[in-house]
């Protein structure tokens, strides 16, 4: 189990010193679906990338199972807590190797059965897996890093609007995929999302981000 | 060549200053100062120099060593002033070549051990290896702030540090190379080197200039390679945290 015990993050402009959020308390078990909510600039990316290890809280501390953050493996650390950016990045190479990435970096063998499945149900089941992962599209670009993350095996999954870049249908493919991932490794993912009724349909539970706050919200909707 | 007839050669200067007056180029100060300093630079060493030779005093001989890998360090360290301690990283990366490239000089008999033959070497090996170190670090300052999402989209994967940095290294190294070997390519055809057209000059023969001249290139090509390596291995922990987060 994940925990955030009173993490706060400001930071240094020309002028002064600006709160983002402070004090925020929150546990993620397995199973959960968190979805991050509020105005642009309140800390939202902050937080997840804070939560993955790429940002530094300014106070506070991340605990897994128990145990503070810099006593475990930031390696490890990754490879169970996924952070899944805004602007996908393609490494250079193909689609395929940017599909084999977390194999290739951890040493496993590459599941090849698994990545046409995520594939096909997220709307690239015509792709070429030979195509320049740089040429494709910002929304194809976007589902390949939530596959590759995917293929990583995570338990948490940290979902920086991932669907932002996508039209309706491809839209709705990607979330029922990460649902059936939830349901199927009892993994959990914490989603930012400014679509008030991609929130209701993925989350259940709600952090709201407002005047350097997170209030969390507990509302399961019917899926 | 009389120093009478060295002078006439500040013609040269006279003329670019002359031009530069005239098209309002701003660089006559500029070009002043550095043919003073070359001047003087210039003469000094070849002072210090003739009193090593004759004295082939050791220690002194180590404390000129010394004083060109530090300056070399020093000025190939202004590239980096981002990533702490450049400067001995470099110093050290340059320490280890010189110690590489003297070894294999002096311990295959290819050259005499003598200050003759060591200093001008050491300093050419030095030189060479400050432009590789100056080289490195400029594309790897570019490759961070280009490949920022490259790095991280690793590291979320959880890449260790050096999976995270291979190909941005690998990238450095290689542009720090470029030069070295364009001039292996390049060297007779479209150039004389400096060196092999002082020794004609002074009266060697063409052939024993142009052997020299290749131990040179070959010696600065493993050493420009190993120099890149070297400061890849050191600056490694320039670009990322002790927790793998880009600095």
């Amino acid at each position: 189990m994940l925990e955030l015990r009173n993490i706060s993050k400001s930071f240094q402009d020309d002028v002064s010193e600006k709160q983002l959020f402070q004090n925020v308390c929150a546990s993620i078990s397995d199973g959960h679906r968190i979805c991050c909510t509020g105005e642009s600039g309140q800390g939202k990316t902050s937080l997840l990338r804070i939560i993955a290890r790429l940002d530094v809280p300014s106070s506070g501390q991340l605990y897994w199972d128990n145990v503070e953050a810099s006593q475990c493996d930031v390696v490890q650390w990754r490879q169970h807590i996924h952070y899944v950016a805004q602007h996908a990045v393609m490494l250079p190479g193909t689609v395929k190797d940017n599909l084999q990435l977390p194999s290739l970096l951890h040493g496993r063998t590459f599941q090849q059965d698994k990545a046409e499945y995520l594939m096909n149900h997220c709307g690239l089941h015509q792709m070429d897996w030979q195509t320049s992962a740089e040429s494709l599209s910002g929304g194809e670009k976007q589902r390949i890093a939530l596959i590759r993350g995917l293929l990583l095996e995570p338990k948490i999954l940290l979902l920086d609007e991932v669907t932002g870049s996508l039209d309706t249908h491809n839209r709705d493919l990607v979330e029922s995929v990460l649902l059936q991932w939830i349901e199927k490794t009892n993994g959990s993912y914490i989603w930012i999302s400014h679509d008030p009724d991609q929130v209701k349909r993925v989350s259940s539970e709600q952090w709201y981000f407002s005047q350097h706050q997170v209030k969390i919200c507990r509302e399961e909707y019917s899926l | 060549m009389s120093m009478i007839s060295l002078s006439f050669t500040l013609l040269f200067i006279a003329v670019t200053i002359f031009i530069s007056m005239k098209k309002k180029l701003l660089l006559e100060k500029d070009i002043f100062i550095g043919t003073v300093r070359a001047s003087i630079q210039l003469i000094a060493i070849g002072y210090i120099l003739s009193y090593v030779f004759a004295t082939e005093n050791i220690w002194l001989f180590f404390a000129i060593i010394s004083i060109m890998i530090l300056v070399a360090a020093h000025n190939g360290a202004k590239r980096g002033k981002e990533f702490r301690g450049a400067m001995w990283k470099i110093a050290l990366s340059i320490f280890i070549i010189e110690i590489f490239v003297m070894s294999i000089l002096l311990g295959m008999n290819i050259i005499e051990p003598t200050a003759q033959y060591i200093i001008p070497l050491s300093g050419m090996t030095i030189g060479n290896a400050m432009v590789v170190s100056s080289l490195f670090l400029t594309q790897l300052k570019r490759e961070v702030e280009a490949s920022r999402g490259e790095i991280e989209t690793l590291l979320a994967l959880g890449a260790n540090g050096k999976q995270a940095l291979q190909s941005l290294l690998a990238r450095s190294v290689k542009f720090s190379m470029i030069p070295t070997i364009d001039s292996l390519k390049t060297v007779g055809v479209v150039q004389l080197p400096g060196m092999m057209t002082g020794m004609i000059i002074a009266g060697a023969s063409p052939i024993d200039a142009v052997k020299y001249q290749l131990l040179i290139l070959f010696t600065h090509t493993g050493a420009a390679a190993l120099t890149s390596i070297i400061l890849s291995i050191l600056f490694h922990k320039s670009v990322l945290t002790k927790d793998l987060r880009l600095q």
